[in-house]
């Protein structure tokens, strides 16, 4: 049932990656990002997949669950695939009828699915390592500087936060109206999709009253606790740059720069 | 006939690093007719106890059987059985009033019998003698709608919607929590009612989970200690209220009432014996002060 769902997808552990700072990582992720753009060469991904295989290992996450994070775009994945082993002209390597696969093909399509692997891999390292409090911390303090330009930070990361840890509890609160509206004879399973629609009539009114009810409570109470807004408000766990954040950035600038070369060198 | 509870356990989210076990190896038989009460700390499995019972969750191991029906079925013929023996299992969730969704209380007590296909006349029967039994007039309330009805009037509509069902058992989770002193009392008040069954209704069998230790030694004929997913004490109120370490041991205190009457008996102010109300407290303090 809804209980068995985890939102974000945040793995508990205090591995290296757990301890980079926050905004270190995303920095580093796009960083990665823009490499596996720009130098698409099997080389350069050579070194990247290298890369991806020495995080994953030493994130702490089970293997097992980090390929879990492939599944949900398993078939853009293969989709992906089969159009480019299709479609990309060039020297045939297998004929049937009308298909025609070719050597170009297999390599082109191949290089996409890896990309592609290499992406989600990537991104959900960030997001297995990093609990979501953190992610907004750290999303905040990196679009603060766009605060000029009438960008509003503080209250962004502020309806994030609160998004995030409201979650949980609209989740419980859901699975236990459904629960009660089941234990009253509410089929939710079977029937046409008009009549599973109008089954979700019964969950929904209570839940919007609730969680309306909900939002004004922790608006009272947050405006009886003096909140303002971001102006000069400071953090119980502040971030912080370590030495660990200094290495992690010095090796992966190198890494840019050495692929930078190997780049120019072809 | 009896519901049986077969050595039942249960986890949550098996395999990932949220994984919980709320229920160890919890055998237990309810008897038809009877009022039984669950006791236990918060997160000791009682809300996940009375899920089980009455089919919503299935155990990880373990059996529920309802009148000798096995919730858990494989064959369609076995799917068919267990979903009518779960049709005589009420479930009162906690603060009910939050499902309330329809636009007038009538239309929302209705809501169960017309899902289980009843023809509009059985229903409309349902409907009045539902809102009989907790006390809402239909004329005043069945037109109003639920949102504008008090807290304990809220709460006894919402029981009134798990009521027309006739359920043979019915599950409350801490019927009275967040009630004012008089809500209260008429919640209590009606489910002894419908314990005790009288004037050609039959006596329904009542399975309470309350933090209300007094109300427990009050009502319940048998009651049941959860601390972390076990039972660890069954039997009369009056017998598990005395052993006190198996409470203290589970989180629970031992009832106001028996308090108070362990410091009269100690001052040589009241009688010995058994009480279970504030009735038998004042005869137990008039016997012992009729010795002096």
């Amino acid at each position: 049932m809804l209980s068995d769902i985890t939102i974000g997808q945040y793995y508990p552990g205090n591995s290296l990656l757990h301890r980079l700072d926050p905004r270190v990582k995303i920095l580093l992720l796009l960083l990665l990002m823009a490499e596996i753009f720009i130098f698409a060469s099997w080389t350069a991904y050579g070194f990247i997949i290298a890369l991806t295989c020495a995080l994953m290992c030493c994130s702490g996450v089970p293997l097992k669950v980090l390929l879990r994070s492939l599944r949900p775009l398993l078939w853009i994945i293969v989709l992906t695939f089969i159009i480019h082993l299709l479609g990309t002209p060039g020297e045939t390597a297998y004929q049937l009828g009308v298909i025609n696969i070719t050597w170009e093909g297999l390599s082109r399509g191949t290089f996409i699915c890896l990309r592609l692997m290499l992406l989600i891999l990537l991104s959900s390292l960030l997001t297995f390592t990093t609990s979501p409090v953190k992610l907004t911390d750290a999303m905040e303090a990196l679009l603060s500087p766009f605060r000029r330009f009438g960008l509003p930070a503080h209250e962004l990361a502020m309806m994030m936060t609160i998004a995030l840890r409201f979650v949980p509890t609209l989740i419980e609160e859901t699975d236990r109206i459904m629960k009660a509206q089941q234990s009253r004879g509410v089929d939710f399973t079977t029937g046409s999709i008009f009549t599973r629609l109008k089954a979700m009539v019964p969950i929904l009114v209570p839940l919007f009253l609730s969680a309306f009810r909900r939002a004004d409570e922790l608006a009272l109470a947050m405006e009886a606790r003096c909140y303002r807004g971001g102006v000069g408000r400071t953090q119980m766990k502040a971030l912080a740059v370590t030495r660990l954040d200094y290495i992690a950035v010095f090796l992966m600038i190198a890494m840019a720069a050495g692929l930078s070369v190997l780049a120019w060198l072809d | 006939m009896s519901i049986e509870l077969k050595n039942v356990s249960y986890t949550y989210m098996p395999d990932t690093p949220m994984e919980r076990q709320a229920l160890m190896g919890v055998t237990m038989t309810l008897e038809r007719g009877r009022f039984y009460a669950i006791a236990g700390h918060t997160g000791s499995g009682k809300s996940t106890l009375i899920q089980q019972i009455c089919g919503l969750l299935t155990p990880t191991s373990g059996e529920v059987v309802v009148e000798g029906v096995p919730l858990k079925a494989k064959s369609k013929e076995g799917k068919k059985q267990a979903a009518l023996a779960k049709r005589k299992i009420g479930l009162v969730f906690q603060y009910p009033e939050q499902q309330l969704f329809e636009e007038t209380v009538a239309a929302d007590v209705a809501f169960g019998p017309r899902n289980q296909g009843l023809t509009e006349e059985e229903i409309a029967r349902r409907v009045q003698k539902a809102l009989a039994l907790v006390d809402l007039d239909y004329e005043a309330y069945g037109g109003k709608s639920p949102f504008q009805l008090s807290g304990g009037q809220k709460r006894r509509a919402a029981i009134a919607g798990v009521l027309a069902m006739e359920p043979e058992y019915l599950i409350l989770d801490e019927p009275t929590a967040g009630l004012d002193p008089k809500g209260r009392e008429a919640i209590l008040e009606l489910i002894n009612t419908l314990q005790k069954g009288g004037k050609g209704k039959e006596p329904m069998t009542i399975i309470m989970v309350s933090h209300a230790m007094d109300d427990i030694l009050r009502l319940a004929d048998e009651m049941f200690v959860m601390q972390e997913g076990r039972l660890t004490a069954s039997g009369a109120p009056a017998e598990v209220f005395e052993r006190w370490d198996v409470l203290s041991e589970a989180g629970l205190e031992p009832p106001k009432l028996l308090l108070l009457m362990e410091r009269l008996r100690e001052a040589g102010l009241a009688e010995r014996g058994p009480v279970r109300n504030l009735k038998e407290a004042v005869q137990a303090v008039k016997r012992g002060l009729g010795k002096c």
